[in-house]
């Protein structure tokens, strides 16, 4: 009878993802016992599971998984062909990945059925952010997500949307090192994104003082700025020259800013051998770089 | 992460302490777990004003947080739960201002009896929204220097500042503000610790 | 978790049979959730379990013949690839654990080694880097899990495009700090490190290393508590000691750090009642921490445990019958 409550609680759980196209939360809630009420919960767009079925659902879930994977290896393009069982087996999918992220075998039976169209990518994308909002750091689920992207063309995707997925995972979980590698995939595809990102991620800093990857990202994003020859038009460079001034270098008042700090900056250098967007860039990128250093030092005195 | 999750003032009576006003922000919760989260948070603020002396400030650790609790002479007390990042002498600065400013609008008359609906003070959420950002504080620090970081006393968890024979998983037991869903919660946690 | 909280104050010594015990008695719980929940990554957690009773000298508490029949079963008969248990995707990370294992209990024999080089050279990329598995993640890990696994089959030459699996890893070196991470651009991390520097260990290329930079950068993962962390402000943990000592120690580094205090701090890691090793004191153990305690304290030389290779993570005896010589830089 301990199959039939699982049965139970995987279609209950199913109703909640029919009925509320918005789901925005995952979460096993700590309660040991069962109290003869649904252990399904949904309140505004958040699920939660009580701690106690989880590992009978799990283990229930997990092994028609798998069972059906055994008996299936050989027809199983036949069998994926049938809407019905792959309903059925996405059923399982959802609960068993909710609970256990990390079985990469559990995300590849959902690839196979996205290839035969059996689910749709815009609800994948749903599920594996809802994935995220209960274990910030699976990479099974930002590997899952750009996979995903692979079938679409670059400027039909919403970056700023995924920007925002990666900056919650890593609110969430201090140095989430995949969310933040997620974060350079995105930017390395949607570089329109470089302006936003610096000022988002300074941001991002000043509350996450000690979270190192948010650091170097930004070290990323400088060189990014760079490679790019990004810069902005009319940047007064006031960081800069603060950061010039406090070692004790001014620049020439008799030449413009640009100039005066080239020369400070790279005095025997053969400037005509570079582009003059070019060295925008480069003062640009220094100007960012000295503001960050500012920024650490204002941390530092507020922190300790 | 730099952040402030409650604010509470108390005032300390003879065996026990008043919960005057209170406010937090949970949202980085998870959604289910903020219920019994709030409970523990008034919970461990009112335990530590209980067994702190008039005229003393404690910072206590416990799991991902701080508890930075002030006793004045005058037996008011205002409680900050951050996490650890937060700065304690900010903290400390604040709750002191917190309280100045709860004297200012609130007659002394009222601490003792007073339920939290009577308590005309309403300021603590925007106070909580505000000094997310540490950096807000800056006026405030150069205001009153004369904080002595060197008398805020330091303390490794709750249990440290219960009195002998006491401890924390009885009284969260004994307890009549924790629900039974906190407690099975705190057992809960406790175990896959 | 059972350690006790006073880690200074008594010098603590390696509770040796008690973690034999929970080695040996690992695989029996069939029916513990932990188990179920573990069974992705079965064919690691085997291996973990033979190489540490391996270290220990108590391999044969183990039963040779059944794991080699699991082993056997876990073959993908299309791809050539293992899978971490029957019924899952081969994968490239249990790939290695499988051969490692055979190659422990010395029986590559036993299985078609032919397919497996062609799952592995199967997943190499025009840019050098290499596939997990056929679905196309791309990560420095399964550069050193192909280039480990070829090399124990004895087949690394001839196969890959080896030139290029370096130039790969050699993207993923980071300036600042000498370290290496997932991806090009990617942050530092001791795990990846390991991976890296191993890979550039068994194809002799350790020369393209910047030592100085990359050995104070690890040198810097101990905390005071004397134990290692895998990147900077992250807490300390068992399995750091491994990555970041076996690092060292092939770059001829191992003195740069404090052993006495790392090993006190593996030593309070230990579960004093049920055996094993957690992540951190007062933590649960697991057996992935047992392999990197047991794997640490064997790399600083404690006493009762057989030598361990530090690129392979697999007894230095079992390395020398294969006739494998990883490079090492010497002591300076
Ligand atoms: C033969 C041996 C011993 C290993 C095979 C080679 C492999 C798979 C090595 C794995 C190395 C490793 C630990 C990589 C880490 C990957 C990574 C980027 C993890 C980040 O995840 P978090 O959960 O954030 O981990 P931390 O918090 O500890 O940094």
């Amino acid at each position: 009878e301990k199959k039939v409550l699982c049965e139970k609680i995987i279609r209950d759980i199913n109703a909640v993802f029919l009925k509320d196209a918005d789901l925005n939360s995952f979460e096993i809630i700590p309660k040991e016992t069962n109290c003869n009420k649904s252990p399904v919960v949904h309140v505004e767009h958040n699920l939660g599971l009580e701690s106690w079925c989880a590992r009978h659902v799990y283990d229930h879930a997990h092994r028609t998984l798998i069972s059906h994977r055994r008996q299936t290896t050989q027809q199983q393009l036949r069998t994926l062909q049938q809407q019905q069982q792959s309903d059925a087996l996405a059923k399982y999918l959802n609960v068993a990945l909710l609970i256990n992220p990390d079985v990469t075998t559990f995300w590849h039976i959902r690839r196979q059925l996205v290839q035969k169209n059996r689910l749709s990518i815009n609800k994948e994308l749903q599920f594996s952010a809802l994935v995220l909002s209960m274990k910030p750091k699976s990479n099974e689920a930002f590997a899952y997500r750009r996979w995903l992207y692979s079938f679409q063309s670059a400027d039909a995707i919403d970056w700023p949307h995924e920007i925002s997925i990666c900056e919650r995972a890593a609110d969430r979980c201090a140095s989430n090192y995949h969310a933040w590698s997620h974060r350079q995939w995105v930017l390395q595809n949607a570089p329109c994104l470089l302006q936003s990102e610096l000022m988002r991620t300074e941001k991002f800093i000043r509350k996450h003082i000690s979270d190192y990857s948010s650091y170097h990202y930004r070290q990323v994003l400088l060189s990014r700025a760079y490679e790019l020859g990004y810069h902005v038009a009319d940047e007064q460079l006031s960081s800069l020259r603060d950061l010039l001034a406090e070692y004790q270098l001014a620049a020439d008042p008799n030449v413009d800013v640009d100039e005066a700090l080239l020369q400070l900056l790279l005095p025997n250098h053969d400037r005509s051998s570079v582009s003059a967007p070019r060295l925008r860039s480069f003062l640009y990128c220094c100007n960012v770089a000295a503001s960050d250093v500012r920024l650490c030092v204002e941390q530092r005195a507020l922190y300790g | 992460m730099v952040r402030v999750f409650s604010l509470s003032v108390f005032y300390k009576g003879a065996t026990e302490a008043r919960l005057l006003k209170t406010t937090s922000d949970l949202q980085s919760f998870p959604f289910f777990q903020r219920g019994t989260v709030n409970e523990f948070m008034t919970f461990a603020s009112r335990t530590i004003v209980e067994r702190t002396q008039p005229a003393l400030r404690q910072s206590v650790k416990q799991d991902a947080y701080m508890c930075h609790v002030y006793v004045r002479a005058d037996n008011l007390a205002g409680v900050l739960i951050a996490d650890h990042e937060y700065p304690q002498r900010v903290a400390h600065t604040l709750i002191t201002k917190i309280l100045d400013d709860f004297t200012a609008k609130v007659a002394a008359g009222l601490w003792p009896n007073a339920s939290e609906s009577q308590i005309p003070f309403d300021a603590l959420p925007a106070f909580l929204q505000r000094y997310q950002d540490p950096k807000e504080a800056d006026p405030l620090l150069k205001m009153q220097s004369d904080l002595d970081e060197t008398k805020i006393i330091l303390k490794n968890t709750i249990e440290a500042v219960l009195k002998r024979g006491e401890n924390l998983e009885d009284m969260v037991n004994k307890s009549e503000q924790l629900s039974m869903q906190s407690k099975a919660f705190y057992k809960t946690a406790k175990k896959t610790n | 978790g059972a350690s006790s909280e006073n880690e200074n104050e008594t010098t603590k010594k390696l509770e040796f049979w008690k973690h034999v015990e929970y080695i040996e008695n690992h695989g029996k719980q069939e029916d513990d959730y932990e188990y179920c929940m573990t069974e992705f990554l079965r064919m690691s957690g085997i291996y973990w379990g033979v190489t540490a009773l391996d270290i220990m000298g108590q391999l044969d508490r183990l039963d040779r013949k059944s794991i080699i029949e699991f082993v056997k079963r876990c073959q993908c008969p299309n791809s050539g690839g293992f899978s971490p248990c029957e019924g899952h995707d081969p994968h490239m990370l249990y790939t290695l654990s499988a051969v490692q294992i055979l190659c422990t209990y010395d029986a590559l024999d036993e299985i078609d080694c032919e397919a497996v080089v062609r799952y592995v050279v199967g997943l190499q990329q025009p840019d050098g880097s290499f596939f997990g598995d056929k679905w196309g993640e791309v990560d420095t890990r399964f550069s050193f899990c192909a280039v480990a696994t070829l090399t124990l089959l004895q087949r690394l030459e001839g196969s890959i495009d080896v030139e290029k699996a370096v130039k790969f890893v050699m993207s993923c070196c980071n300036q600042t700090d000498g370290g290496f991470g997932s991806k090009p651009g990617a942050e530092s991390h001791a795990g990846l490190i390991y991976c890296c520097v191993g890979l550039l260990s068994l194809t002799q290329r350790l020369h393209l290393l910047d030592v100085d930079k990359l050995g104070w950068w690890l040198c810097e993962r101990q905390l005071p508590t004397g134990g290692l962390n895998g990147r900077p402000e992250k807490l300390p943990d068992v399995c750091y000691s491994w990555w970041v000592l076996s690092s060292l120690t092939i770059m001829g580094r191992l003195h740069w750090i404090s052993s006495e205090k790392l090993q006190q701090f593996i030593l309070s890691c230990q579960d004093l009642e049920t055996g094993g090793f957690s992540d951190r004191t007062g933590n649960m153990p697991d057996i992935f921490h047992t392999l990197f305690g047991i794997g640490g304290l064997s790399l600083l030389g404690h006493s009762n445990l057989k030598l361990i290779n530090p690129t392979l993570c697999m007894p230095q005896y079992i390395i020398d019958r294969l006739g494998i010589k990883p490079q090492r830089l010497t002591l300076a």
